[in-house]
């Protein structure tokens, strides 16, 4: 019924509103972190303990700040009377969309990264002078933090879902649907084990009647090599969930739900 | 040109609109009359694209509301009754959003502001409710977009700030441009908004210019003519003011307080909503005379 | 409620007009503003404005030049001066006699106050002056 419409100079208008709107609190907020993280780490490098201490703090921080930065993008539609200006904007939804989304991933991710990055310079630095040793910088030698990243967009795009889903504490009402989510799909699994499996496992082993049925198939020996291909075949059926279908089955959700919003 | 279809809409399981019919055509400042609950801002959001009729198709200027599409919403503008600022000066809320208004006008918006004597110090959320209005009407009208819905917009202004809207009203009314002002004060706007639409429970019960009200009805004090068709009478000081049909000489001018309670009073004894197409026909004549 | 001029917008507006004309605010073959400038000082409907305007033009008070706007005609003082007295010994001054007839003045006893009230007037002008 109606093509979706981009233009390049009204989605960059929003990310520079969004931005403009967000640069206050996220300063604060950094900055109030960022104390934190001095004062840590300083405790860490005189108690020789802080080997891992900038790509935990990195993780968490970037990790928790991120969701819970996410959980806020739309913080407009927690209002009707706000919800009302926001769908005023002269933007396509595309746009508004992609802008937030923007602003909440790749632009959050470089900011913090390069936040972060300082942060650890500064905090090394007065460790240095004052105790004349450092904790380990977080992204020398390693790539760590690539993954952290990668695994902080997949979540965030259900708790972006869930900001445009939850109007009120969309942070925990977010977190909640996820673990009940989680917690259902175990259940199910459970199920689908108990129920079509059973007869063929003792516990967590494989049972004889399994043994030999694959040993009469010419498998012998350790089960655990046999079962190789089915594993890794169930690995990429994970991967494939986690990192394509889940984030996108979230982003389109969030698209949808937010088309059809009204006051 | 607005146009209103059969229009049919209702808040979970409370109906509002069935069938709602009108067309709102540029160059005109609609007032849009009603009692509380009587449909006015349900009426403003659909036409906006904030809600969606369950039936019915609603055109403006060519463009379907729902769809939300930036060429829509840059051409129009909402002041809703209660509104939130964000929490930015007044220079910079111009710099975020004038942008996406093509037709903006930065030397109107100044003008508009200098009419209110409405100075910008901080943040436009910690204006007094009168100023916000001020400022958002200030705005909204030097938009350029072509349909402005103004939904009570004197609420909460004070006595100069009504005159001051007045005029910058009438002045922002241009040939293109459809100006819809819901309201309930009727007082405020007189003289301003014409043609007048009264909706009452859902329904359009009348939809005409004054002009040709005015031909057709007649308000006339004390003793009646001969054969006179009184459509509605109130009692004010001993005397009777009533409403009569056909053009009286020496009548009365028109009263909207009054015409309001006639019409929601006895709907049934005023047409609906034919004159309209005639009005923008006699209106065009006098343009050209 | 308030009715206390019984004449239509429209006319009371043409009379303002008038009454600029007269006071040489706006000058014989003079461009006068737009509706829509007008409309914004009166605060009233444009389209009531177009309507005065139209209405002054058939009266010959204005006339329109396409494309250029609104001018004041050459003789519309005297046109409006025409108009007002005939207004005013068709209209007003009936209502006047009749005024007098029902609270019984002799019409001789106004003389006096007619001169009283010029008289008055002077003074008032030069202290002005």
């Amino acid at each position: 019924m109606r093509k979706p419409e981009i233009s390049l100079n009204r989605l960059a208008r929003l990310l520079w509103m969004d931005a403009r709107f967000w640069a206050r609190p996220l300063a604060i907020g950094g900055t109030a972190l960022g104390l934190l993280v001095l004062v840590f780490s300083f405790i860490a490098a005189f108690s020789r303990s802080g080997d891992t201490f900038h790509s935990g703090a990195y993780a968490w921080i970037m990790g928790l700040g991120g969701l819970i930065f996410t959980s806020r993008a739309f913080l407009e539609l927690r209002h009707p009377l706000s919800t009302q200006n926001y769908l005023l904007i002269p933007a396509s939804f595309e746009e508004k969309f992609i802008a937030r989304y923007l602003l909440t991933s790749v632009g959050y991710l470089g900011v913090s990264y390069l936040g972060y990055l300082l942060l650890q310079l500064l905090s090394e630095g007065i460790n240095q002078l004052v105790l004349g040793r450092s904790n380990p910088l977080f992204f020398v030698n390693n790539l760590d933090h690539l993954q952290v990243m990668a695994v902080y967009l997949a979540f965030q795009s259900l708790f972006f879902a869930g900001a445009v889903y939850y109007r009120k504490y969309s942070l925990i009402k977010t977190w909640l649907s996820v673990m009940a989510l989680f917690f259902v799909l175990t259940v199910f699994g459970y199920l689908v084990f108990r129920l079509f499996l059973h007869g063929y496992f003792d516990g967590m082993q494989a049972n004889e009647n399994v043994m030999m049925t694959f040993a009469r198939m010419g498998i012998t020996g350790d089960l655990t090599i046999a079962y190789y291909p089915f594993k890794i075949w169930l690995t990429w059926v994970g991967r494939i969930w986690f990192w394509g279908v889940m984030p996108v089955c979230a982003l389109a959700f969030a698209y949808f739900r937010l088309r059809e919003t009204e006051v | 040109m607005i146009e209103i279809q059969d229009i049919t809409f209702q808040y979970q399981k409370k109906p509002l609109f069935k069938d709602l019919e009108m067309t709102l055509k540029p160059g005109n400042l609609y007032g849009l009359l009603g009692k509380n609950g009587a449909g006015k801002t349900t009426l403003l959001k659909l036409c906006c694209g904030l809600l969606y009729p369950q039936a019915g198709r609603l055109s403006v200027f060519g463009r379907t509301p729902h769809l939300r599409q930036p060429a829509f919403l840059s051409d129009l503008f909402l002041v809703p009754e209660e509104f939130l600022l964000p929490p930015v000066s007044g220079a910079l809320y111009r710099q975020m959003l004038a942008p996406l208004y093509p037709a903006f006008s930065a030397e109107r918006f100044e003008a508009h502001l200098r009419e209110f004597e409405l100075e910008l110090p901080g943040r436009l959320d910690r204006l007094s409710h009168g100023q916000k209005k001020k400022f958002l009407l200030a705005f909204g009208l030097a938009t350029g977009a072509r349909f402005l819905l103004l939904d009570e917009p004197t609420n909460g202004l004070d006595i100069p700030a009504k005159g001051q809207f007045r005029k910058i009203l009438a002045s922002e009314l241009d040939d293109s441009r459809i100006i819809l002002v819901s309201t309930h004060q009727v007082r405020d706007l007189e003289h301003l908004i014409d043609p007048i639409v009264i909706l009452d429970s859902g329904k359009i019960l009348f939809s005409q210019t004054l002009e040709d009200f005015s031909a057709h009805y007649s308000i006339l004090h004390g003793e009646l003519p001969d054969g006179a068709v009184v459509l509605y009478e109130e009692q004010v000081l001993g005397k009777s003011l009533s409403l009569v049909e056909s053009e009286v000489p020496g009548a009365l001018p028109l009263d909207l307080e009054f015409l309001f309670k006639a019409v929601t009073t006895h709907p049934d004894r005023f047409t609906t909503a034919a004159p309209v197409d005639a009005a923008g026909s006699t209106r065009k004549e006098v343009a050209h005379a | 409620m308030q009715f206390s001029d019984p004449r239509s917008i429209y006319l009371q507006l043409a009379d303002a007009i008038c009454d600029l004309i007269l006071r040489g605010t706006y000058a014989s073959a003079e461009k006068i503003p737009s509706v829509r400038e007008l409309a914004g000082e009166a605060g009233v409907n444009p389209n009531t404005i177009l309507r005065t305007v139209s209405h002054l033009t058939d009266q010959g008070i204005l006339y329109n030049q396409r494309g250029v706007g609104t001018f004041v005609s050459e003789n519309a003082r005297e046109t409006i001066m025409q108009q007002r007295k005939k207004t005013f010994l068709d209209e007003e001054l009936t209502s006047f006699f009749k005024k007098i007839e029902l609270l019984g003045i002799d019409f001789t006893d106004l003389a006096p106050l007619w001169s009283q009230w010029k008289a008055v007037r002077q003074e008032v002008r030069h202290e002005n002056q």
